[in-house]
This record gives C-alpha cells, sequence and structure tokens, in this order.
C-alpha cells in the first residue's frame, strides 16, 4: 500500500520534471540573475559615469523634481528615487498619468545625471531589468499566455518538490551522500543534494512565485466576495494592500507644492540616515497633493514605513505603517523572500547560489531522466529527443545568456533597435546550440558546448576591455565593486564551464572502465527515484 | 566585527556540519577507514549541534531574527555544498576543513566578544 503510494508519486514526480524541466531551467536561470540585476544593467550601459557626485539628499531630489516639473506638471504621480541604496544606483524619477478624457495613459523613467539635471544617455539596452523579467514574461510570448505558462509550470514545479520530498526516503541518512563516478547513481545523488540542502529556497520561490500572479490564477475568489468588474477589483486591491485611507481624488484647484526639504529632515530623523527610498508626489501642482516618503526595506516586508504629508502645507498627516492587515503582511512577505531587494551584499551572494543550486537540480534532474532510461538499455525516438533538448538548454541557455552580453558590445551603439536585437541574439544563440545537438554525437555536443560556454564567459572582461573604457584596469583600481564583480564573475564562471568540459571529457573517455574507478563509496542501495 | 561574526557563522555552520556528518557511521567510515563507537557518534552529533547553534546565534546577531533566519538558511546550502563533494573525493581534507572552520570560527568570535 504504502509502496504503490511511493510509486505513483514517483512517477508524478517524474513526468511533471520532465514536462516543465526546460522552462523551469530558463525560468531559473534568468530569474537567478535577476538577483544581480542592478549589477548587471550597470555593466550593460557603460556610458553611466564612474564616481558619483556628493550631493545631499535634499539637492538630488529637487534635481529631481525640477525635472519632472518640466516634463510631467499634469502627471497623477510622480515618483523620485535617489541613489542612496544598490536598487537605486541613480537618481531616477518616473510619472504615471492615467487615460482619460480619451487622452492616452502617459508614463514615463528616466534616470538623471545629479549634476546637470540632464538624462543620462545610456546605449538602448533592455539591461538586467529585460534578462530579469525573461523569468516570468518569457520574452516573446504575449503576457497573459506567458503568465499562464510560467503559473502551470511553477506549479508543477510545486508538485515535484512535495512529490520529491515523498519519494526520497532518506533526506537525512543521504544528507551528506555523494557518490561520484556511478552514472546514474551518481545523478541522482547530485540531483537529491542539490534539492535538499536548498530545499526551504526551492519551496519558498515556487510558492511565493505563483503568489505574484494570484489574482490571475484564481479570479473566482475575489469576484465571488466583492462583485465583478474593473471597480470591484479595484475595491478588493485597495482593501487588500491597505490603499483604501489614501486614495485623495485630485480637487482641480491649481496649488504650489510645498518645499520638501524639512519633509526629507522629518523623515531622515524618523527613518535613520540614508533610509530615504523613494519619494511619491499624489496629484502634484493640485490643491490635495500628498507627498509620501518612503524606508528603505530593512526585512523582507516589502512595503515600507511611509510619512505622508499634505502637498501644500507640508504639514505631516499621517504615518503610514507597512502592514494594513494579516493578509497583506503574508503576501508581502512572501514576495518580498522571492526578490529579496533587502538583502544585502552576503544574502545576496547567498539568495544567487540558491538559485544556481536550483538550477542544477533542475538539470541534474532532467539528465537523471535520461541516463536512468539509458541504463535499462532503452533507445526510442523520445529518450534521443529529450537527451538533445537537455544539452541544448542547460549548457543552451547560459550561453544564450552569454551572447546577450556579448550583443551589448558589439551591436554598434547608434544601430536602431539594437535593444531587441541583444534579446534576440540570446534566443538565437539557444535555438542554434538547440540545432548543434541534432546534429552532433551526443557526448560530443555536450564537450563542444561546455567549451563554447567556457569561451563566451571568461572572454567577456577581454571584449568588456576591448570595447569600453569600463575595464578591469579601471574599476578595480577606482573600487568599482558593482562592474569589477560583474567581470570577475564572468571570468570564474567561464573557468567553472571549462573544468566541467575537461571532467566531462574525462568520464566520456573512462567511461568503459568506470567500473574499475577507485572513488566509488560503497553501493548499499537500490535508486530510489 | 560584523564581517567577523558573518565569517564566524558561516565557518562554525561548516564545522558543525563536518561534525555531523563524522556522526554517521557511512562518512566516519569514509574518513578514518573504521567503524565509530557509539560514544563517537553521541560526542559528534553533540558537539554538531552545538556548533550550528552557536552558528545560528552569530547569524541572528548579524541580521536579527527574520532576516537572520533567512540567511542562515542560505550559509547552510552554501557550506554544505562544497563538504558534500569534498567527503567522497579527499574525506581526510572534509575532516580537516570542519576542524579549520571550527577554529577560524571561535577564533572570529573570540574577537568580537573580547
Amino acid at each position: 500500500m504504502k509502496n504503490a503510494f511511493r510509486q505513483s508519486m514517483s512517477w508524478l514526480h517524474t513526468w511533471v520534471g520532465l514536462l516543465a524541466g526546460w522552462v523551469l531551467f530558463f525560468m531559473f536561470l534568468t530569474g537567478t540573475a535577476g538577483y544581480f540585476d542592478t549589477e548587471i544593467d550597470r555593466w550593460m550601459k557603460p556610458e553611466r559615469p564612474l564616481v558619483h557626485a556628493s550631493m545631499s539628499l535634499e539637492q538630488m531630489i529637487d534635481v529631481g523634481l525640477k525635472r519632472l516639473q518640466a516634463v510631467a506638471p499634469t502627471a497623477d504621480r510622480w515618483f523620485i528615487s535617489p541613489p542612496v541604496s544598490r536598487e537605486n544606483p541613480d537618481l531616477r524619477v518616473t510619472h504615471r498619468q492615467a487615460a482619460a478624457d480619451g487622452k492616452p495613459a502617459r508614463n514615463g523613467n528616466e534616470l538623471l545625471n545629479p549634476q546637470t539635471g540632464a538624462p543620462v544617455q545610456t546605449r538602448d539596452t533592455g539591461g538586467g531589468q529585460l534578462l530579469y523579467r525573461m523569468h516570468y514574461d518569457l520574452h516573446y510570448l504575449p503576457n497573459g499566455a506567458a503568465n499562464w505558462l510560467v503559473g502551470v509550470c511553477s506549479m508543477f514545479m510545486l508538485i515535484a518538490i512535495v512529490t520529491g520530498v515523498i519519494v526520497h526516503k532518506r533526506i537525512f541518512k543521504d544528507f551528506f551522500t555523494f557518490r561520484p563516478g556511478k552514472k546514474q547513481r551518481s545523478w541522482l545523488d547530485a540531483h537529491n543534494v542539490l534539492s535538499v540542502l536548498a530545499l526551504p529556497f526551492h519551496l519558498m520561490i515556487t510558492y511565493s512565485g505563483l503568489i505574484f500572479f494570484m489574482l490571475l490564477y484564481m479570479p473566482v475568489i475575489v469576484s465571488a466576495n466583492y462583485g465583478k468588474g474593473e471597480d470591484k477589483e479595484q475595491l478588493f486591491l485597495d482593501a487588500a494592500v491597505g490603499r483604501a485611507d489614501v486614495r485623495v481624488e485630485r480637487a482641480g484647484v491649481p496649488a504650489v507644492l510645498a518645499p520638501l526639504g524639512p519633509m526629507l529632515a522629518a523623515a531622515e530623523q524618523y527613518f535613520g540616515d540614508s533610509q530615504v527610498r523613494f519619494l511619491e508626489i499624489l496629484n502634484p501642482n493640485d490643491r490635495n497633493a500628498r507627498v509620501f516618503v518612503a524606508r528603505q526595506p530593512p526585512g523582507p516586508l516589502r512595503n515600507t514605513e511611509q510619512l505622508m504629508f499634505d502637498g501644500v502645507s507640508g504639514k505631516l498627516m499621517q504615518i503610514k505603517d507597512p502592514v494594513a492587515n494579516t493578509t497583506q503582511a503574508v503576501r508581502d512577505v512572501l514576495l518580498g523572500l522571492h526578490e529579496g531587494l533587502f538583502a544585502g551584499p552576503v544574502l545576496r551572494w547567498l539568495y544567487f547560489l540558491a538559485g544556481l543550486m536550483g538550477t542544477a537540480m533542475i538539470g541534474a534532474g532532467l539528465v537523471l531522466w535520461t541516463t536512468k532510461r539509458r541504463a535499462k538499455g532503452a533507445e526510442h525516438f523520445g529518450l534521443r529527443l529529450v537527451e538533445r533538448l537537455n544539452v541544448g538548454t542547460i549548457v543552451g541557455v547560459p550561453i544564450g545568456i552569454a551572447t546577450y552580453f556579448w550583443a551589448n558590445r558589439l551591436i554598434p551603439v547608434e544601430f536602431a533597435g539594437r535593444a531587441a536585437w541583444e534579446a534576440h541574439a540570446l534566443f538565437l544563440a539557444w535555438g542554434l546550440m538547440l540545432v548543434h545537438a541534432h546534429w552532433r554525437p551526443l557526448s560530443k555536443t555536450w564537450i563542444e558546448q561546455l567549451w563554447i560556454a567556457a569561451g563566451l564567459y571568461s572572454l567577456l572582461p577581454l571584449l568588456n576591455a576591448l570595447t569600453t573604457d569600463r575595464h578591469l584596469g579601471v574599476t578595480l583600481r577606482l573600487g568599482e565593486w558593482s562592474l569589477a564583480g560583474f567581470d570577475l564573475t564572468m571570468c570564474a564562471i567561464g573557468i567553472l564551464f571549462a573544468l566541467t568540459a575537461k571532467t566531462a571529457r574525462q568520464e566520456s573517455f573512462s567511461s568503459a572502465t568506470s567500473e574499475s574507478n577507485p572513488l566509488r563509496a560503497p553501493a548499499n542501495s537500490a535508486p530510489s527515484i | 566585527m560584523v564581517a567577523l561574526t558573518v565569517i564566524a557563522s558561516f565557518a562554525l555552520c561548516h564545522a558543525g556540519l563536518v561534525a555531523l556528518s563524522l556522526a554517521m557511521d557511512r562518512h566516519y567510515h569514509q574518513v578514518w577507514r573504521r567503524h565509530a563507537s557509539r560514544a563517537q557518534r553521541q560526542l559528534y552529533r553533540l558537539g554538531g549541534v552545538l556548533l550550528l547553534l552557536v552558528s545560528v546565534i552569530c547569524a541572528v546577531v548579524v541580521w536579527g531574527k527574520s532576516v537572520g533566519a533567512v540567511a542562515w538558511l542560505g550559509i547552510l546550502s552554501a557550506v554544505a555544498l562544497p563538504l558534500i563533494f569534498l567527503l567522497p573525493y579527499s574525506p581526510r581534507a572534509a575532516f580537516g576543513s570542519g576542524v579549520l572552520g571550527a577554529a577560524i570560527g571561535l577564533l572570529a568570535m573570540a574577537f568580537v566578544i573580547f
């Protein structure tokens, strides 16, 4: 009885894992890169100034305000984010105006040079943000389709995690167990180890990923309780995120915005130094203007404390608690944990590592599917197809991402549509690797693609040095660690690929004699998955 | 000071995991080529749990309770991975890395406290 249950769970684990595996691999890898989205962005826009001017918070906010007054005096909302944290390495201004009276919505987003107040001119690129967004919008698909596909794959992932825990009988006994040089056994050990060690991360990231689109996946719950229609949905959102109390309509009476300096001073006194995250100005230049000053996130709670000022008199009206209600707080913490915006450098690297472990877990699981069948002497079209898709994805996606970075440096700056072509380059390279995988003998494919990846990654710093003056010789000397860190990390990834390629070659040479491998640990149980 | 406490948290977590692995006969045998007595296994287990506890405390001191818990789980994954790959290829080095981890961790803590 118990075994029958375990077997059916094992079946489920195998097939949901295989079906969603390649999409999940892409999602996990691009999502993991997203933990360094700002750093990747920085590298992909080498035109941005190297050293920032030392200006006071008030001066910088003032520069942003002047720009917004000039470009969008009638907007509904303004946002000014000063460059005080990793999340915002530049002075950023954003304005939003909803569609009304037959006029279309008008939104804008600019990076400013705090010294001149002019927008920073950079090459046209999707940067780290586009790469990070790919993990849930899948780039080419329309939003609805992408969100649903991502949702189905995430649900499959969640099922795979839960069934995986059920099927893996010896989580604690095998906690430290890896037995190299034994084909199927080794792949299973690797898959298990990568799963178990970062299990809390895998569970959190998958479950919270589903929460992001909960309204899309389960709309009936809202309409059953609030009724149908957009206004009813807004009612729900207001209640859910605790915005109901600050929804202030425009009065239609022009008024001069109060000086922001005293508000910033009050906020800094309340939050502490360098704790201002952004300023939001609702209904600017109107009598009903409100100014919100938000605090940096001290932890995974995504929403942060905000001070609300009357935008005309400048008086403090309310201190907004980040927690509106428990439901909102739970959702906020889950989303905050997923995004990891609160993470400092150490925690950010740990996030990155856990994400890579998740990616590798999926890769090892996919390879395990094929080695298990090969070991039984199977040979059919499906098996060959999975083997080819595996190489072309497990090494092909990293090659695609490296190509994205190469394209950023090689496509001429004045080339029209270059941002779109950077992304095309990613998918073209991936596609090319899939084609390559179908042409070459399997063991050769692995080794060749691993070497291509090794070359592309380890040569990126050199390419950077040849095409820009933001190379290691400059960045290391100036202590620009976010730029230097990118080059060094790429080099390290390249070396890892080269080592893997060397190991893979030795494996394929010694596979005939692997039975006499002295490193083998004693076998004492049959594979459980 | 903060940096030292972070180092202590990583190092002690690694040492704790090495001790816990040695509390299992399979890995004890991997390292020493003989079987562990019951007392030895229990000693390693107790030592391992204590080291992990101190490592958790270090993480909480640095990051606070909620972020500390997140960070510690990350530290656990990060230090366990190299250990697991070290054990089959070079079991003695795995043991040595545990001793080194304990030494570095305790030294770093001594610096922070005194």
